[in-house]
């Protein structure tokens, strides 16, 4: 795979918008949710919550370009697939213990 | 900067624009149309064409007696205040049975104006904006967050694309043939409005952001019985109290609303409510303007009905008051004729940009594969007919329908504002039709038919109304005359593209010389 | 009426500001000239001018609407005006030779 250019194989390219923009927001999410838990130590939950969304738009923006210009079909399973699962998985466990 | 990236970039950019642009489309116009939504409402809705409204209103005298007599045994009723740009106050109740009505009401007088018979701007155009009218589990706002994030990559990828462009800056050459100077009105309206794209594009999925990312309060907030409700009590501010089931009375509106207007430095409220009336219980929200701030914060003052005392003020935190400032920025509820109709042409250049990155796609093929058939770059192009020209003529079909249906007319259960809109429909339905069987001819046709359209709708609403534009400026309808002029506008722009698109080239190429 | 006065101040600035800057680009010096060559000191002059002009823009801007209403109307007068100087360079570029008489002037005196 040589980055979305190169690699124009259909699967290849499923592969790539799925990972990218499902991915990308399942782990952009995942790292909101998460972010704002974190924030919560130092500021009042909702404003916690505000900040965490707002960067989130970036942090989104930022995968999404990334994503399309990664050469590298693996590495975007590793971390944006790998990533989103295993912060969606972190994210419903403390959901879970907490309620 | 690697050339990877560059071809990467290039990629991005061509296909996500393909694939969003016609999304993005109806979003930036529906938008761009959105920033006058109440002159539209004025337009459509000729029975709230009033006066200004006095500088100062009693709502004592005016809306008290009104609650007395129309809400009765309701369990909230109250008043949203007129401004400069919506000259009628709009009462409204949820009655006992549930429902919510609202009545728009004449504020020098009191009395309730007919049914407007129209959803109007602000019941189409801007819900369309922000969430394409698909309800099915809010999938509209996801489509709309969707392309917003495909229009902020496109944003960059596109500065990526075009950077050579920076160098030839104010570089517009319409003389030259269709592809390139298409390419210049893309690069152009790309570049000098790409701080506001950039932003109001970014400030647009702000502004939803609790509808993004859902599960950040649901975090935050796991303790809590209802997180979302409890992150939009402590973000927004709110205060509630139970029924007490004893009867009490309810003092002055009118002092709480001096003493509510000194506390925000004189500026007046917009929006009223009295919670629980007729209840020792009750109590009054009062909401300041947005008119004269930027930022959206709703300036909040809860007084006990009984008595007058303040019972809760909000104040916006710190963070939330950065989102309901960016809010506030793409939302434009402020008072500035300059920047509304800067934002107005911003607006239509985000529109020109996403339609002339269409025409080049197409273009480009075509010469790419002058002479062969090639079925998907016909469907490509009659949807994008259909979505620039096509969502253009669906407008003002709306708006002519407006002024040709009676007054009461309806299908069965529909009413007249549903018909209006089911008007709009069809055309954009007839319009992706006839783009699918005219083929590159239709651009020419549709443009006519905008032509057309535009100067039909400031010639009815003259019939219809006496309003016309002369009439309008005469009796100091700024909204009305407003319209009618971006109308007659829009028709003398439609006519002098179309003339110039049936001059310039034989139908099949759009006015690209030779075969390209 | 001050107000309107001092909005035409904003956009003219930014107008002026902005064709200078195109100016400074030698293919649209050239298009207005009339002539081969390059603007007097390029790029630098009208570049300097341009600065000078976009800052007297942004400063009325501030006054007239205070730091947050006047930033951002100052944004949006700057796209409104470099469209506008694109308009003019592609259909009417000879009414800015005056201000190609008014670089050249200054770079003599």
């Amino acid at each position: 795979m040589k980055g979305v250019s190169a690699g124009r194989h259909p699967l290849a390219v499923t592969q790539r918008l799925l990972l990218v923009v499902v991915g990308g927001y399942l782990l952009s999410a995942a790292a909101v949710a998460l972010g704002g838990l974190l924030l919560t130590g130092v500021l009042a939950p909702s404003e916690a919550v505000a900040l965490s969304a707002m960067l989130g738009f970036i942090l989104y923006l930022v995968l999404l370009l990334w994503g399309f210009a990664e050469r590298s079909l693996g590495r975007l399973w590793w971390l944006l697939g790998g990533g989103a699962v295993l912060g969606q998985v972190v994210v419903q466990a403390l959901a879970w213990s907490g309620g | 900067m690697g050339e990877s990236f560059g071809r990467a970039m290039t990629w991005l950019h061509t296909w996500a624009g393909l694939v969003l642009g016609a999304v993005l489309f109806a979003v930036f116009w529906m938008g761009t149309l959105s920033v006058f939504h109440e002159e539209l409402d004025r337009w459509m809705q000729p029975a709230t064409r009033l006066p200004p409204p006095p500088a100062v209103i009693s709502l004592d005298r005016l809306v008290v007696p009104l609650a007395a007599t129309e809400a009765v045994g309701a369990s909230q009723w109250g008043l949203m205040l007129p401004t400069a740009r919506e000259p009628m106050a709009q009462f409204f109740y949820r009655a006992p049975d549930g429902g919510f009505v609202v009545h728009a009401i004449d504020p020098h007088t009191g009395a309730l104006l007919p049914e407007p018979g129209s959803a109007g701007a602000t019941g189409f155009i801007v819900p369309f904006h922000y969430g394409l009218h698909i309800e099915w589990r809010r999938l509209g706002y996801w489509l709309v967050g969707a392309a917003s994030m495909g229009m902020l990559v496109l944003l960059v990828s596109g500065v990526v694309v075009h950077r050579r462009r920076f160098k030839e800056f104010f570089t517009f050459r319409p003389d030259k043939r269709l592809p390139r100077a298409t390419l210049d009105l893309h690069n152009l309206t790309g570049m000098v409005a790409l701080p506001f794209h950039f932003l109001i594009t970014l400030t647009g999925v702000i502004l939803f952001m609790e509808v993004y990312f859902p599960s950040a309060a649901d975090l935050a907030y796991r303790s809590a019985d209802n997180p979302r409700g409890s992150f939009f009590a402590d973000a927004f501010g709110g205060f509630r109290r139970p029924l007490l089931n004893e009867s009490g009375e309810l003092v002055s509106l009118d002092a709480m609303v001096v003493e509510a207007s000194a506390r925000w430095s004189g500026s007046p409220p917009r929006f009223v409510r009295v919670w629980h009336p007729g209840d020792a219980n009750a109590y009054v929200e009062v909401r300041r303007t947005y008119a004269d701030q930027a930022s959206l914060t709703r300036g909040q003052i809860f007084f006990d009905a009984g008595s007058g005392r303040i019972l809760h003020q909000f104040d916006t935190a710190p963070v939330m008051s950065t989102q309901r400032f960016l809010s506030g920025l793409h939302f434009i509820a402020f008072d500035h004729w300059a920047l509304r109709w800067l934002y107005f042409l911003a607006g239509l250049a985000g529109c020109a940009m996403i339609a002339t990155g269409f025409v080049f796609w197409l273009e480009a093929r075509r010469r790419r594969h002058a002479g062969t058939a090639m079925g998907g770059r016909r469907l490509v192009e009659a949807l994008t007919v259909a979505s620039v020209t096509g969502i253009i003529a669906a407008t003002l079909a709306l708006l002519v329908a407006n002024r040709l249906l009676p007054a009461d007319a309806s299908m069965g259960s529909t009413g007249r504002s549903e018909l209006e809109v089911w008007v709009f429909w069809a055309v954009w339905l007839v319009a992706f039709a006839h783009a699918s069987l005219r083929g590159t001819r239709a651009w020419r046709d549709q443009t006519w038919a905008i032509g057309g359209l535009a100067f039909t709708a400031v010639l009815l609403n003259g019939l219809t109304t006496g309003h016309h534009p002369l009439a309008a400026l005469q009796a100091q309808l700024w909204a009305v005359a407003g319209v009618d002029a971006v109308l007659l506008m829009t028709g003398a722009a439609a006519l002098a593209v179309a003339i110039r698109l049936g001059r310039r080239g034989t139908p099949h190429t759009l006015g690209v010389d030779g075969n390209g | 009426m001050v107000d309107g006065m001092l909005l035409a101040v904003i956009v003219v600035c930014a107008y002026l500001g902005m064709a200078m800057l195109a100016l400074s680009q030698p293919p649209h010096w050239r298009r207005v000239a009339g002539e081969p060559g390059a603007p007097p000191g390029c790029p630098r002059r009208p570049r300097r001018i341009a600065v000078l002009l976009l800052a007297a823009s942004l400063v009325v801007a501030l006054l007239r609407d205070g730091p947050v209403f006047g930033s951002v109307l100052w944004v949006m007068v700057l796209s409104a005006a470099a469209a506008a100087v694109a308009v003019t360079l592609a259909w009417q570029p000879r009414t800015l030779a005056q201000l190609v008489r008014l670089v050249d002037s200054a770079h003599r005196g």
